[in-house]
């Protein structure tokens, strides 16, 4: 069953709907709140959103999906194009109302903890919101992130300049590249380790990268759902290395999935990551409880 | 710093409604139709009941599908828009959707909205609801009609997603056997579903598409109505009484999400002076 929510707070308003669960679980010290699909309405792109929360609400997740100021039926404002929005979603537009609203959803679930779940600018959004109210966010589950400020290619040239290339360099050291194979992973590693922040492009979000280290310090629980072999999936595995070296932390789940686009509508994967998700929170929050 | 100001490098366009809008569930079938109430000010002069299109078209063009109901609530015009079973914040299973349905869908807003039939009603539709729009109407349905840019019918609107989808495979690299329109179309008729940009559309989809055609009112019908194509500017076109034709700054903004707000203004002007009995 879904219900209309509307919440005004901190002089923003918010228009979202409630899945509210279907079975009493130990689940329910959880609340489940998901941002937009980038700047699409709330329901995500192909009903995308609709599904995770109608499947986490079965599974005992009391979830919100909520348009943020501007995007959907909140109320708001927004810049007529679509590239100023993700630059300004980087630079932290839609992160006060989102904290704002994240702190509502506290007040009317007291004592659970939230998992926060975005896809592309929403997930920027989760991320950064999990470290400004670490206390009270349980993990982030991350859709298709965008770690750069704008659109970057991040394909190395194809003739001899990618001698000379960072992104080739980058590449060919993070074991994406053909050539990679032929030096053993260690060096490469050690390479990663030295030079890594001085390869990375020029447009990545170091913001967004600094969250993702203090996340990954206070060992907030992390799945980062992508599309296999799509440049936001190579451009995180480099980042990946970059910040973490080439073991991926404990509390970072990585799951990617073939043939599909970034919006996850090519091939309509939702099914795998609706499973993929289930199994995160099964894995993160009934085994603590079951420890507990 | 305000938060409002913190971001003022960026020419903002502000999305408010002019009164407080109201949202919620209608219930029909044991499923949920979603819809949202746009008042206007005061005493409406008019009522609007906005008929949208599905998928992706949809999800692209809400922004300014919303802009448009608060447009309408702010000119003194009453809007309602709701989502088709299936589709977006209503429930239901979008494989057991067809025409047949969402034209129940609109028809059950249309009572619900009109309500004690003090302000007339306007039925507008854009594209696939376009035809929605036009069989309801053609029932007896509404005091006018506006349609913006209506296909000439369901199958039609249909296969302008399905190239759509076409050039989306080959532009993102999606793997996969590779088809082209008419194998998409055959293996919908023989029972199949296809995955088009993310919906998983029917046999049924397809041939309840078929029967939906773009009614055009006769010559006897006495209330007003109009269609509204949007050309590329510079095209010249005949505008008469029922067609008219207004240029687009921008590729459609239910096809290109690039310019989120897209300068309508002579389509939202046009398009209130004819609900409001401006013009005929």
């Amino acid at each position: 069953m879904r219900k209309v929510i509307r919440v005004e707070r901190d002089s923003f308003e918010f228009i979202g709907v409630y899945h509210s669960r279907k079975k009493m679980s130990h689940a329910e010290s959880y609340v489940v709140l998901i941002f937009n699909a980038g700047h699409v309405p709330r329901e995500g792109h192909a009903g995308l959103s609709v599904r995770i929360a109608d499947r986490l609400a079965g599974a005992g997740y009391p979830t919100y999906r909520f348009d943020l100021p501007g995007f959907g039926d909140s109320p708001g404002q927004l810049p007529e194009k679509e590239r100023d929005i993700f630059r300004l979603v980087h630079l932290g537009f839609q992160d006060e109302p989102a904290l704002s609203l994240t702190k509502e959803i506290i007040k009317r679930h007291p004592g659970a903890k939230i998992v926060l779940c975005g896809l592309c600018g929403g997930s920027i959004i989760a991320c950064n919101i999990a470290h400004q109210d670490a206390e009270n966010i349980a993990g982030v589950v991350a859709l298709e992130p965008e770690f750069y400020l704008e659109n970057v290619n991040i394909d190395p040239p194809r003739s001899w300049r990618k001698l000379f290339d960072r992104a080739a360099t980058l590449r060919f050291l993070t074991g994406h590249s053909k050539a990679s194979a032929r030096v053993p992973g260690g060096i490469r590693a050690a390479f990663v380790n030295l030079f890594g922040k001085l390869l990375l492009p020029s447009q990545t979000d170091h913001r967004l990268l600094s969250t993702l280290k203090a996340l990954n310090r206070k060992e907030t629980p992390m799945i980062f759902i992508m599309a296999k072999g799509k440049p936001n999936a190579i451009f995180y595995d480099e980042i990946r290395q970059v910040l973490f070296g080439i073991k991926t932390p404990s509390n970072i789940r990585l799951i990617e999935i073939p043939g599909t686009n970034h919006i996850f509508t090519a091939n309509r994967p939702h099914n795998s990551i609706i499973q993929a998700i289930l199994d995160w929170t099964d894995d993160t929050f009934h085994a603590s409880d079951d420890m507990s | 710093m305000s938060y409002h100001d913190r971001f003022s490098s960026v020419e903002m366009i502000p999305l408010r409604p002019p009164v407080k809008e109201e949202f919620g569930f209608l219930d029909l079938e044991g499923e949920q139709i979603y819809y949202g109430r746009h008042p206007s000010p005061g005493k409406p002069s008019a009522k609007a009941l906005l008929i949208g299109p599905f998928g992706f078209e949809r999800l692209i063009s809400y922004t300014v599908w919303i802009r448009w109901a608060r447009a309408l609530a702010a000119s003194g015009v009453e809007s309602f828009h709701f989502d088709y079973r299936g589709v977006g914040e209503s429930s239901g299973d979008f494989r057991q959707m067809s025409p047949v349905e969402w034209l129940a869908d609109a028809r059950l807003c249309a009572n619900h909205f009109s309500g004690d039939g003090s302000a007339p009603l306007t039925l507008m539709g854009i594209r696939f609801g376009a035809l929605i729009a036009s069989q309801l109407f053609a029932e007896g349905v509404g005091d006018r009609l506006l349609l913006w840019g209506p296909p000439k019918s369901g199958t039609n609107a249909l296969l302008e997603v399905l190239r759509r989808k076409i050039i989306t495979n080959l532009t993102e690299k999606i793997t996969g056997q590779r088809k082209n329109r008419s194998e998409y179309v055959a293996e919908m008729k023989s029972g199949g579903t296809i995955d088009v940009e993310g919906f998983l559309w029917t046999q049924r989809l397809w041939e309840e598409s078929e029967k939906l055609l773009l009614s055009v009112p006769s010559q006897k019908e006495a209330r007003p109505w109009q269609a509204i194509y949007l050309k590329s500017a510079g095209k010249k076109a005949k505008n008469d009484a029922h067609y008219q034709y207004i240029p687009l700054p921008t590729a459609p903004f239910w096809i290109s999400g690039s310019v989120i707000l897209p300068d309508l203004t002579d389509l939202f002007q046009q398009s209130i002076d004819f609900i409001k009995h401006k013009s005929a």
